[in-house]
Parts: structure tokens; C-alpha cells; sequence
């Protein structure tokens, strides 16, 4: 049941950390009978999984260049017929009257190129990647658990290493070339972890010590191993002066 | 990318002076804890009679700057008293490391 008086309901297709896809389409079903606007944020479905918007019954849907190798700078928003739209930048009167400023040409000419360029067959290879990653560090790291799972977006995976905080983690896999992110509060600004992981259920040590890995386009199968490899040797020698889990066997 | 921390902060975090558990130390501390993302644990051998600190370990659970300051700090600790280790600040090893991001000083 919603909040009275509720006019717009938001919720992410799929969340960027821990790749879980939202069943967006019962949200639209609640959204129907309650008479509110349903607006989904599909940045990291758009390409990667199939996107039918009858299905989705969104009235709005986001997406963006980047995550499908396009410029940076440019999204693209989807509105039903008839969802009333305001103008949200005054100034002058291009984009259909919503929002001063002359449209990004290179930008949109970009976007839709990466868009003609997206191949089914990319999303199978990064599933593929996805899983040598998560069966490699499951089966060869112990102390490890899986945030999110594998149903969800193809180009994710994240895990936790217990008893290791993942800032370390990252500049270390930094220093040796791979590009990783993690929910520890020690690699943010703000020093709070990742509500994400938390919001799952988790507590601090787990978002912690989680690591995102998310493939693309360029990446390959030896890459997703010599990955694997390097946060396994990383991991070890950080649990090496780590003073936490020295109680449990390995 | 652009790392926010000095050339030393990234040598202790890479070659941390130091650093594991002692057997049988004289003194252990430890501080922090794992739902803050920082752990340090200290463990301390002293002479009884001159009181003068002869062997110093750390462990840490943490970021760069936590392993690089738990190593410097035991790297300044070796061979003073007990009290010229005391009156050591926090801002010494921040600066003997070549300052730390601001946010880290917690």
C-alpha cells in the first residue's frame, strides 16, 4: 500500500552494486491500482537484458550512454503517451519545451551508435565471464560469500572476502591494473559502506569487504582468470595481517 | 587514477614494517572495529628494567592508511621508553608518512 496523496513511485530495474533486477513489473501493477506515475531506472538493464517496455508497464523509463559504451553525458528518458511532463529547465524552449539549452548532437549521435553496435552475443560473453569470476573465488577463496546473485545483469558480480576491508583490496588490484570497485566505507567520501549490502541483510563487515567486478565490451576470459588470480594472492596476504578471523579454520 | 595518498603511505601499504601477531607479548591493544572498517591491534615486548620497547608488532583490518600508520607507528615505537612512546600524537606519524586524506583522521 502506498502513502496517500502519491503521485510518483521510482524504483532501480537493476541495482548497479549487486546486480539484482527488480521485478519492476509488480511495482507497475501497484502503482496502476493506486493511480500513481511508475518511473524505473534502467541504466544497467538497457542493453544487457531484454527490455519490453509492454512488459515493463513503466509510464517512465531511464537509460544512458555509458553503460553500453557510448559517450559520457548523454541518457535517454521514456515517456508513455500521455504521462504529463513538466519543464524542468527554463530558459528556453528546445527539447519539446522541457529543458532549455540546445540538444547534444554529438552526444545523442553517439549513443545511438553504441546502441546499433550492442550484440546479444557480448551479453552471453560477459555472463560467462561473470560466472568464471564468482565460480573461481566460491571455489578457490575461502571465506567468500556472493551479494546478489546470478540471475541478475550479466556484467556483475560482487563478492565479499571476509576479515579484509576492500579499499585495500582495490588499490592493490589498482596498483597491478585491474579496475574494481567495493562497498567499504574506506573508499568513499563519506565513510559509510554500502547501504546496498547492508540493506540485504548484511552487516558492516560483510559490505565491508565486498568487491564489485563488472565486465564489458573489451574485457576477455583471460583477464576475468588473471583477476581471479590476483585477488586471491591479495586477499591471502591481507588476511595475513588482518587481525580478524584468525580464529576459524581455513 | 589519482591515489589520494603520499609515495610513503603507498610503500608502507605495500611493504608494511612489522606487521603480525606476537607470541607471548608483554602488552596488546587493540582498537577499532570491523563495523567501522578500521582494526588495529598492537602487541608489545618490553624490558623490564629499562622499560625501553624491544620488539613491536602490529595487525590491521583496514584501509591504506590504517596498515601504513600501524606500520609507521611501530617503526617509531622500537627502542624509545615506554613514556617517550607515550607522547607521541597522532599528527607525528601523519606527518612522518607525508600527510594523510583529511578524512582519515579519525
Amino acid at each position: 500500500e502506498l502513502i496517500d496523496d502519491n503521485t510518483l513511485v521510482s524504483v532501480q530495474h537493476a541495482n548497479q552494486e549487486v546486480g539484482t533486477v527488480q521485478d519492476v513489473a509488480a511495482v507497475a501493477d501497484i502503482c496502476e491500482d493506486e493511480g500513481s506515475l511508475f518511473h524505473t531506472d534502467a541504466t544497467h538493464t538497457f542493453g544487457r537484458l531484454l527490455l519490453d517496455l509492454s512488459s515493463l508497464r513503466a509510464d517512465m523509463v531511464t537509460m544512458a550512454a555509458h553503460t553500453v559504451h557510448g559517450p559520457k553525458g548523454i541518457g535517454a528518458l521514456y515517456l508513455r503517451d500521455g504521462t504529463p511532463m513538466g519543464k524542468w529547465m527554463d530558459g528556453g524552449f528546445q527539447e519539446n519545451d522541457r529543458r532549455a539549452g540546445l540538444e547534444n548532437i554529438p552526444g545523442a549521435v553517439g549513443f545511438a551508435r553504441a546502441v546499433e553496435l550492442i550484440d546479444r552475443e557480448e551479453n552471453v560473453r560477459l555472463a560467462s565471464m561473470r560466472d568464471r569470476v564468482i565460480d573461481r573465488v566460491l571455489g578457490e577463496v575461502p571465506h567468500t560469500t556472493l551479494n546478489g546473485g546470478r540471475e541478475g545483469i550479466p556484467q556483475n558480480a560482487n563478492l565479499t572476502f571476509h576479515y579484509v576491508e576492500g579499499g585495500s583490496i582495490t588499490l592493490h588490484l589498482d596498483m597491478r591494473g585491474f579496475a574494481v570497485s567495493t562497498g567499504s566505507a574506506c573508499f568513499s567520501k563519506s565513510l559509510e559502506a554500502s547501504h546496498v549490502i547492508m540493506a540485504m541483510g548484511g552487516d558492516h563487515e560483510r559490505a565491508h569487504g565486498s568487491i564489485r567486478f563488472t565486465f564489458g565490451r573489451f574485457n576477455t576470459m583471460e583477464e576475468a582468470d588473471a583477476v581471479v588470480d590476483a585477488v586471491s594472492e591479495v586477499v591471502h596476504r591481507l588476511r595475513e595481517i588482518s587481525p580478524l578471523g584468525k580464529e576459524v579454520e581455513e | 587514477m589519482k591515489f589520494p595518498y603520499s609515495e610513503k603511505v603507498l610503500e608502507h601499504f605495500k611493504n608494511p614494517r612489522n606487521v603480525g601477531k606476537m607470541e607471548d607479548p608483554d602488552g596488546k591493544a587493540t582498537v577499532g572495529s570491523p563495523a567501522c572498517g578500521d582494526m588495529v591491534a598492537v602487541y608489545l615486548r618490553v624490558d623490564g628494567e629499562s622499560e625501553r620497547i624491544e620488539g613491536v608488532r602490529f595487525e590491521s583490518y583496514g584501509c591504506a592508511s590504517n596498515i601504513a600508520t600501524g606500520s609507521i607507528i611501530t617503526e617509531m615505537a622500537k627502542g624509545r621508553t615506554l613514556e617517550e612512546a607515550k607522547a607521541i600524537t597522532w599528527k607525528q606519524p601523519s606527518e612522518e608518512l607525508g600527510g594523510l586524506p583529511k578524512i582519515k583522521a579519525h
